[in-house]
């Protein structure tokens, strides 16, 4: 081991090595779930070249696509995942037509089913569950609405109050929070 | 014309930008559509937040809306970027995926509804710039915009291709082809088609980083002769709106572009002279300026 060592320099642990006994195969199936067929992959990179949010964010797509069709699953603890903002962009231009941004979406999924979810989607996910919709109304818009000439609430399942219930009773169960990574 | 069509109000449309509803809503009544509403529609829901929680509870959400569509015997109107890639989405994947749609349905049941998938989705954008047309709204407009935009095409109207096939998303034309029809120039800008940095969940999740999406976007609009920027989704125009007072007073810049939304525009045009657009949080003095007809 030691005589692996320079001063600052560890290369017993290359960035792109993991342990293969480490594979997670829930991470493999779910790219292929999503149209990502792992070995399809040649690594081309214009989904990161694509990608508006790795301009200025650490997101780099293309290694993200990497660890996961490796089975990392060290990928699913990377805030990286959760900053796509899922434009497509690298999806229309992937040259294999591996659909990349659903591929994201699935692991965030596997994430999700993890317990790996940050705090502000949580309380997305409350609203939906209290009002039937992400972005309920106030009393601002409510009197906008008035002055418009349009239904001070809108005429949807705000006014559904067994229906919202039956939604959330239903739906987005989310995973109690795990304790280590995730935000 | 004369078609009916559901209208998915969706959520920030009518609770953040209702002006963006009204104006739709006259935009769509003076074009001869007829509208239906959709009793009981809840949150679309958000195509990059609940998709990546639980995509099979997204779709049976997805579905419901649908379902309620169906209901009304009509196709299904959105206003919204989002709404049109969950609705969307949700309609082609269970036209293409019947075990899903098998599954969907059947948790549907519990919550009381069933989903054919056999009518279609739309986007107003595409309604406006196709099914009218540039010919169609020419002869129904009453003044023209004397206006400089920079089109913000977003990304879910055209994006992904293979399933939306609407125009092409590395070089779209609707949009330009009918707000010319309206008087409205439309100025050629850098990262045009970039992402607005609001969507997949980024907006709530991470929100340092979906505004430095916006400021490069921001800074390439102030640097263009565009005098607003021209939308067609309702999370975008928030985006852009409160996204500049957050830019200003978190990075010290002075960002100060009018949004207006392809409705707000339409309608001017069809004779509204208010279109709302003193709702907005940036430059709520901006308005409209009407040119002849020639």
């Amino acid at each position: 081991m030691d005589e692996c060592m320079m001063s600052h320099i560890d290369f017993n642990k290359s960035p792109e090595v993991y342990d293969p006994g480490k594979k997670d195969e829930r991470i493999i199936t779910a790219l292929k779930d999503a149209g990502f067929e792992p070995n399809a992959c040649m690594q081309c990179g214009m989904c990161t070249a694509s990608c508006l949010s790795g301009r200025w964010t650490s997101m780099r797509t293309r290694q993200i696509m990497w660890r996961a069709a490796t089975g990392d699953p060290s990928v699913l603890e990377d805030n990286d995942i959760w900053l796509c903002t899922t434009c497509y962009a690298c999806y229309d231009r992937c040259p294999r037509d591996l659909k990349v941004t659903d591929a994201i979406i699935e692991l965030r999924n596997v994430a999700s089913e993890r317990g790996l979810i940050k705090d502000a989607h949580r309380k997305t996910v409350d609203l939906v569950h209290k009002y039937g919709h992400a972005v309920p109304i106030n009393d601002k818009i409510r009197a906008i609405r008035k002055e418009l000439g349009l239904e001070e609430v809108p005429p949807t399942i705000f006014v559904h109050k067994d229906e919202i219930k039956r939604l959330a009773e239903n739906l987005f169960l989310l995973k109690p929070k795990k304790e280590s990574g995730g935000e | 014309m004369g078609k009916e069509y559901s209208f998915f109000l969706g959520c920030i449309m009518p609770n953040r930008y209702p002006a963006i509803e009204s104006t739709s809503r006259f935009v769509l009544k003076e074009l001869g559509f007829e509208i239906k509403e959709m009793d009981g529609a809840s949150c679309c829901p958000a195509p990059g937040v609940f998709r990546s929680f639980n995509r099979f509870d997204w779709a049976v959400a997805g579905a419901r809306n649908l379902a309620i569509g169906e209901r009304n015997q009509t196709d299904i109107l959105t206003a919204c970027s989002g709404c049109f890639g969950t609705l969307f989405g949700v309609n082609h994947l269970l036209r293409h995926d019947p075990e899903m749609k098998k599954a969907v349905n059947a948790k549907l049941e519990k919550l009381g509804y069933q989903v054919t998938n056999e009518r279609e989705v739309k986007h107003i954008a595409q309604v406006l710039g196709f099914d009218v047309g540039p010919r169609g709204i020419a002869e129904k407009i009453k003044r023209k915009a004397n206006l400089k935009v920079a089109v913000h095409y977003g990304c879910h109207f055209l994006r992904p291709f293979n399933e939306k096939q609407i125009d092409d998303p590395e070089s779209p034309t609707i949009l330009e082809d009918y707000l010319e029809a309206l008087g409205v120039e439309c100025i050629d800008y850098e990262n045009k088609y970039a992402c607005c940095g609001a969507g997949g969940a980024v907006r709530a999740g991470d929100n340092e980083s979906s505004m430095k999406m916006l400021g490069e976007k921001m800074a390439a609009v102030t640097n263009s002769e565009a005098e607003a920027i021209l939308n067609i989704c309702p999370f975008c125009h928030l985006q852009f709106d409160t996204g500049q007072k957050t830019l200003n007073e978190r990075y010290g810049t002075n960002f100060n572009i009018p949004i207006v939304n392809i409705s707000q525009v339409t309608a001017f045009c069809l004779g509204m002279d208010d279109v709302g657009l003193k709702y907005n949080v940036i430059a709520p003095d901006f308005k409209l300026e009407a040119a002849p007809l020639e």
